[in-house]
């Protein structure tokens, strides 16, 4: 009797407890209603009206600015995904060490990729035969060095041209310097993950019509890419329409804040660097240049869901590496040109 | 994400934009010159959109309905809903019905967590919430310029702004200032910032009202947003108007056309140029293009 007792009792309790919740957050939206009713012209409500209507178009904006990058972008990639063939790559490469990491930073242009594109070319790539400093220097340059990205920036930021050439020129210098730096290790296979050891072993790639993998991989890496272009919209419209000005002055004014800022929110918001110029411009009355430049340079290379994607391919100690050179190097560029400036 | 779901939210951002275009809306959210590349990549969407469905239908022929329903389904019991939560959907949907705060209170109802600590939607679900609740507010909202609302967050110091465009010849020699807009006047006075070149000059613009903080009493800002990619970089820039008791004729976000003359004036310390209005500014709408690039 008891132990069916329980389950009716939880049940009860459930439905109470959120009967009461829509009870109260009802008679305080009704409380609300009545009082705004007879004040609708009132100076408030007329203020937030127009503030939220502010934040959609802001939104909006951004996702309709961002649009033909985001399709070309996508577009590109999914038909690197289909038709690229990673032997003729391995054998066209110089090399030596610094020619075959400059040259693979450069290859980027050739095929525009970002982060969800880039992470399983670079492990074809490996499995193909590329060392992983090679494939360290390609999954850093590729998402900067590419037409795509190099577009979207310019015409972002049509007014200030340091920042494409900051973006670029950080970029290279930071993925050669990293990739370099762990050609030097004897035992490239050390800085990869077991799992992914595992899988180079036992290579049973699996083959597909080409028509699948094109349709198949430009709806993922779609979706992938919007749902954070949204995410990043609706934050930048939220920065732009709630947070008072003063506070946002203080921040543009300091050097090293803004920055650090600017690049913990390109940690956090995982945006393809495709689009990600146009969440950066909606920032860019807050934050000074410099902290704008250090988004951009550390963004595409590490952020939640790169460092999650490549947590199944490399060692800890591999990703501390590249992130610890990727951060400073970022954070020098910003100083470096909020000096300049 | 089910693959038709996606194809689906692909095609109605194609159409949204789409729309727009065909309204001659998308002039509001992004700047003109890149008009074609949007409408290009709006209609590549649709296309997609349309392609992936009779993709999807050429894998799956007859199992592609029986596909559908089942992620329906699955979708719906992962929900968890049980006879509590549907009585929160059904009150807040009621609530949503009757006034547009019942709005938000159905976004909260379907985002706040529960008494047993769940909330209605699966964590990693709320940025598909979001991507969904913005398809939808585009389509079932009018389009909109920014409001007078951003221009007070946004800095009005015309010291801080330089124009992109470039002031061509005809523009700087010619003598039809008369016909300057907002945009054209600013990038002269870049160009020749000497402001007693421009006092006694014939001004007729068309801007928003616009008060600025700091601003004396018996001025207001004609104004209007320069936009450099797309809204989201808006600025506010415009004249100042020397008008005695504006504040009872005209509101905020008024569209307003000034004829007048320049003469000096102060504000916050500066010298600037003010239009005194040879009458009390004609209402007007807000014209197609309000931005100025």
């Amino acid at each position: 009797m008891l132990s069916q007792l329980r389950p009716i009792t939880t049940e009860v309790i459930n439905f109470v407890a959120s009967l009461k919740f829509i009870l109260a957050v009802g008679v305080c939206v009704v409380f609300v209603y009545f009082h705004f009713r007879y004040l609708f012209s009132s100076p408030d409500f007329l203020v937030f009206q127009a503030r939220a209507q502010d934040f959609v178009t802001l939104v909006l904006s951004v996702i309709l600015g961002a649009l033909p990058f985001l399709v070309l972008g996508v577009a590109v990639s999914a038909v690197v995904a289909t038709f690229i063939n990673e032997k003729t790559l391995l054998r066209l490469l110089p090399k030596n060490r610094f020619g075959s990491h400059i040259v693979i930073s450069l290859l980027g242009m050739l095929m525009p990729v970002c982060e969800c594109g880039n992470i399983p070319l670079a492990r074809r790539l490996m499995l193909k035969g590329f060392s992983a400093s090679q494939a360290i220097t390609f999954l850093l340059a590729a998402p900067i060095i590419n037409i795509v990205t190099i577009w979207s920036t310019f015409e972002a930021f049509r007014g200030e041209p340091i920042i494409l050439v900051s973006r670029v020129v950080a970029g290279f210098i930071i993925a050669n310097f990293i990739g370099i730096l762990l050609s030097y290790k004897p035992d490239q296979t050390d800085l990869l993950s077991n799992g992914f050891m595992m899988e180079m072993r036992s290579r049973n790639l699996v083959s597909q019509k080409k028509v699948d993998i094109l349709i198949d991989t430009f709806q993922r890496e779609f979706w992938l890419v919007f749902r954070m272009l949204v995410l990043g919209a609706v934050v930048a419209g939220l920065i732009q329409t709630i947070i008072p000005r003063d506070y946002l002055i203080g921040i543009a004014n300091s050097q090293v804040l803004s920055i650090l800022i600017m690049m913990l929110l390109g940690l956090i918001i995982s945006m393809c660097s495709s689009v990600d110029a146009f969440f950066a411009l909606s920032l860019s009355s807050i934050f000074n240049t410099g902290a704008i430049a250090a988004f951009l340079t550390f963004g595409p290379m590490i952020d939640l869901k790169i460092l999650s994607m490549l947590k199944g391919s490399f060692k800890l100690k591999t990703l501390v590496i590249i992130t610890f050179f990727v951060t400073m190097g970022s954070f020098i560029t910003g100083l470096i040109i909020n000096l300049i400036l | 994400m089910p693959k038709w779901l996606s194809f689906t939210i692909i095609a109605l951002l194609g159409v949204y934009a789409l729309m727009l275009q065909s309204k001659d809306q998308l002039i509001l959210y992004i700047n003109p010159r890149y008009l074609l590349s949007a409408t290009l990549a709006a209609i590549f969407c649709v296309v997609i959109g349309l392609a992936g469905y009779i993709w999807l239908i050429a894998r799956y022929k007859k199992g592609m309905l029986r596909r559908i329903k089942g992620s329906v389904v699955s979708f719906f019991k992962s929900l968890n809903l049980g006879r509590s939560k549907m009585i929160a959907i059904a009150v807040a949907i009621l609530f949503a019905l009757v006034t547009p705060l019942g709005f938000v209170l159905l976004v909260l109802v379907i985002l706040i967590p529960f008494s047993n600590g769940e909330s209605l939607l699966n964590k990693s679900l709320v940025i598909e919430f979001l991507v969904f609740c913005f398809v939808a507010l585009g389509f079932l909202l009018p389009a909109q310029s920014l409001s007078s609302q951003a221009a007070s967050q946004r800095s009005t110091s015309l010291n801080t702004i330089t124009l992109n465009g470039e002031l061509s010849a005809t523009t700087l020699f010619s003598f039809d200032s008369d016909k300057y807009d907002v945009g054209d006047w600013i990038r002269r006075i870049n160009a020749n910032p000497n402001l007693r070149d421009y006092v006694g000059k014939e001004v007729n613009i068309t801007g928003f009202v616009f008060k600025p903080n700091g601003y004396p009493t018996d001025m207001f800002l004609a104004a209007r947003f320069l936009v450099s990619c797309c809204a989201v970089d808006a600025r506010p820039i415009g004249l100042p108007v020397r008008l005695q008791g504006w504040d009872a004729m005209y509101t905020s976000d008024e569209w307003v056309n000034v004829s007048g003359e320049f003469q000096l004036g102060e504000v916050d310390g500066e010298q600037v140029l003010v239009i005194v209005p040879a009458a009390n500014p004609d209402k007007t709408t807000q014209p197609a293009r309000p931005y100025v690039y």
